[in-house]
């Protein structure tokens, strides 16, 4: 997985290479990019850290680079820079998920803050990501039995109920839900919910 | 007039004002050298009483009557029928009340009378409020004064006559002096020398006494024209009044007949109308002329500001990028310096870019002032190629961006101009932004903006920029190239104005063509038509000053 690194992106080559001067100073990674379809055109989805957008550039602008990066689901936090502020601009970017909205010429101190918070976020995500990379294997691991067990469970059915509906015995139903609790690596029902929510947010 | 007049209080100083104005009345006329009339000292003055009336409100109509009243019995003791002048004085008074609520309220007169549509009211009110007097006088004395029809319809008109000018004398001076800004008022050497011709002109008039009276009168008129002329209503209203003192000293001294009064009196009534609608006219053209100036001065304000803020705004923009740029080397360099064996050769080299930066900062500032430089026109001879590419390279970003082509047409061997490069480039600029911006709102399809230079006719070339945008809404096409006119909500509509001020202050025009494409062009003499013509350093229309 490749390191953090901070993406900076902006047609104007003195601010881009003086930022990634600083930037490197700072012990930060950098990757300098001229123009939002020079990003796009290079941009994996395993990509780690965060993006320093222009918001007014050539070509692409960064609203509407935030925009295609959101549709295409990169978790890559964006603190933007602007020549001169715009609300209503800001209030878009803000709105579409951006961290900061930063005045040129840069105060230093809000920058180093708004990328520490930007990267902090971006590892917030990665791990909510693994964690949820994790709980979807464990389910994958489960039979199909299992799954309708657990299904039943986090809806609060006793074994009685499930056997029932299964059309099995209750006793099958306790075997089937030991194997499942074990592989879900749950101590109790509570726990279990816990899980099944965290695996699907929605 | 405010509508609730009535509920203001009475001002012990209004009455004050109308009581010395009333003595001073009574002492300078004496309408009984014409009629022997029993009420005129107990009955209000009605030019008087009608411009206090109409500057003042009508609620002090009674109290007119009682100061009236109060002033008449140390002169003239109490009058032999009191109670007939009491009910004479309230019968005037309720007429002057009527009248003035017609054209207060009714007619929207300004009591300060400041056109001539007040002025033309007044006189009617004039008139009728002559009548009025007139009536009231002539109907209250006893029957005997007039012994047959004929004898009271002659006293009627003269008395009216009288009052007339009496109303046009006095009720004008009050009504068009009162709220004057008296603190910037001086008498000059030019108002005594008019005084003086007036008393010069009376002196001719009566004082040479080989002539019939009447044939110099007219000589009153010069002075009147004169004063008018110079000083308006506010000055056509003192001189009939000083004009109307002197001949009723005059005419009193000289104890002249009574039809001979009458007969000075129509002649004074001519120049009375006279002055004041001459007085009116001057002072109606020179409010005009104040009001356009001062428009004038308010546009190009406007315009001052208007271009300081683009370019203000620009400049923020582009100086913002050096010095972000100047910030970021600075905050790496301090970085640098604390380990300077290791970073040594780095720090040089962001040193460089530091000065590098800073004189790409002092270049956007070298171009401002450029663009301000002392608004004068600084023709040299230009290629109509750099001319254009002067223009559009500043916009070659923004028309990426909107996904506009950019096309130029130039036709082969074009003959150089004389221009100034500045100017002729924010000419362009201000062109093809709006195109830019036309486009912008158009809906897909393709996009482009052609600017073509071709040469129209001897010694012209003709630049063009068309785009194929939605074009130009008809109501705002007549006044395009006024300032203000604009389809842009955040724009000013000044940039046709200033383009087409800029084009011909080079001796060229600046116009839309009709049709589509939307196709603007302009025309610039080549250089060898201007050498011919020897344009030297023409002025610039707007001052940057």
């Amino acid at each position: 997985m490749p390191e953090p690194t901070i993406y900076i992106v902006d047609d104007d080559n003195s601010v881009r290479d003086s930022l990634s001067l600083l930037l490197n100073f700072r012990g930060f990674r950098t990757r300098e990019f001229a123009s939002a379809e020079d990003f796009l055109a290079d941009w994996k989805s395993d990509w780690r850290g965060c993006l320093l957008l222009d918001l007014r550039m050539t070509g692409m602008d960064g609203l509407s680079l935030q925009q295609a990066l959101n549709e295409r689901g990169a978790h890559l936090p964006i603190v933007f820079l602007t020549g001169h502020g715009d609300i209503a601009q800001a209030r878009t970017a803000l709105k579409a998920g951006a961290v900061d909205f930063l005045e040129k010429p840069i105060d230093h101190e809000a920058l180093f803050q708004s990328l520490a918070e930007a990267l902090r976020k971006n590892t917030e995500l990665q791990e909510v990501e693994r964690r949820q990379a994790d709980l979807e294997g464990r389910i994958a691991r489960l039979s199909e039995r299992e799954k309708q067990v657990m299904e039943r469970v986090v809806t609060g059915r006793h074994n009685r109920e499930i056997a029932a509906e299964l059309e099995i015995s209750p006793r099958t139903v306790e075997v089937f839900k030991a194997r499942m609790m074990e592989k879900m690596q749950a101590r109790s029902v509570p726990e279990l919910v816990k899980l099944v929510l965290e695996a699907n947010p929605d | 007039m405010d509508d609730n007049a009535a509920m203001r209080p009475i001002s012990w100083k209004i009455l004050l004002a109308y009581c010395l104005a009333s003595l001073v009345l009574d002492a300078v006329s004496n309408p009984q050298t014409i009629l022997p009339l029993a009420l005129a000292p107990w009955t209000p003055p009605i030019g008087l009483s009608l411009a206090f009336l109409l500057l003042f409100g009508l609620h002090y109509a009674p109290w007119l009557i009682g100061v009236t009243f109060l002033i008449g019995l140390p002169i003239y003791g109490l009058p032999p029928d009191w109670l007939a002048a009491l009910w004479a004085a309230t019968l005037l008074m309720l007429g002057l009340v009527g009248l003035t609520a017609w054209v207060s309220h009714g007619l929207r007169l300004n009591p300060r009378l400041e056109n001539l549509r007040d002025l033309s009211w007044f006189l009617v009110v004039a008139v009728l409020a002559a009548w009025l007097d007139a009536g009231v006088h002539v109907f209250s004395r006893s029957p005997e004064a007039a012994p047959d029809a004929f004898a009271w319809w002659a006293d009627l008109v003269n008395y009216w006559v009288g009052a007339l000018i009496r109303v046009l004398v006095i009720a004008p001076l009050v009504m068009a002096n009162t709220w004057r800004d008296w603190r910037k008022w001086r008498p000059t050497r030019e108002m005594v020398l008019q005084g003086a011709t007036i008393g010069v002109a009376l002196w001719v008039i009566f004082g040479l006494h080989y002539t019939d009276e009447f044939k110099f009168f007219y000589l009153l008129f010069l002075p009147l024209i004169w004063i008018a002329m110079r000083f308006g209503i506010h000055g056509a209203t003192a001189a009939l009044a000083a004009t109307h003192l002197g001949l009723n000293m005059i005419l009193e001294w000289q104890e002249l007949h009574a039809i001979t009064v009458v007969e000075f009196q129509m002649l004074m009534l001519g120049l009375a109308l006279t002055g004041l609608f001459l007085g009116m006219t001057v002072s109606v053209r020179r409010a005009t002329e104040e009001r356009l100036l001062r428009r004038e001065a308010d546009l190009n304000q406007a315009l001052r500001l208007a271009a300081a803020g683009e370019m203000a705004q620009a400049l923020a923009h582009e100086l913002n990028q050096p010095l972000s740029a100047l910030a970021n080397y600075a905050q790496a360099s301090r970085m640098m310096l604390a380990d300077l064996d290791r970073h040594g050769p780095l720090l040089a080299e962001t040193l460089n870019k530091i000065a590098d930066e800073a004189g790409r900062a002092g270049q956007v500032v070298h171009r401002l002032r450029e663009f301000f430089r002392g608004g004068t026109v600084r023709m040299e001879t230009c290629a109509v190629a750099d001319l254009i590419e002067e223009g559009i390279a500043p916009l070659r970003k923004r028309a990426a961006r909107y996904g506009v082509e950019l096309n130029l047409n130039l036709s082969a061997n074009l003959p150089d101009l004389s221009a100034d490069r500045v100017q002729i480039a924010t000419v362009l600029i201000n062109l093809v932004g709006n195109a830019l911006d036309a486009l912008r709102k158009g809906q897909g399809g393709e996009r482009r903006i052609d600017i073509g230079a071709d040469q129209s006719d001897a010694g012209m070339v003709r630049i063009c920029v068309a785009d194929n945008g939605p074009g130009i809404a008809p109501e705002i096409q007549d006044r395009l190239f006024q300032p203000f006119a604009t389809s842009k909500p955040e724009g000013m509509g000044l940039g046709l104005a200033i383009s087409r001020t800029l084009v011909e202050a080079h001796g060229g025009t600046l116009e839309l063509k009709p049709g589509r494409p939307t196709r603007f062009c302009f025309t610039l003499p080549t250089e060898a038509a201007t050498a011919k013509s020897e344009i030297r350093n023409p002025k610039s229309p707007i001052d940057h000053a």
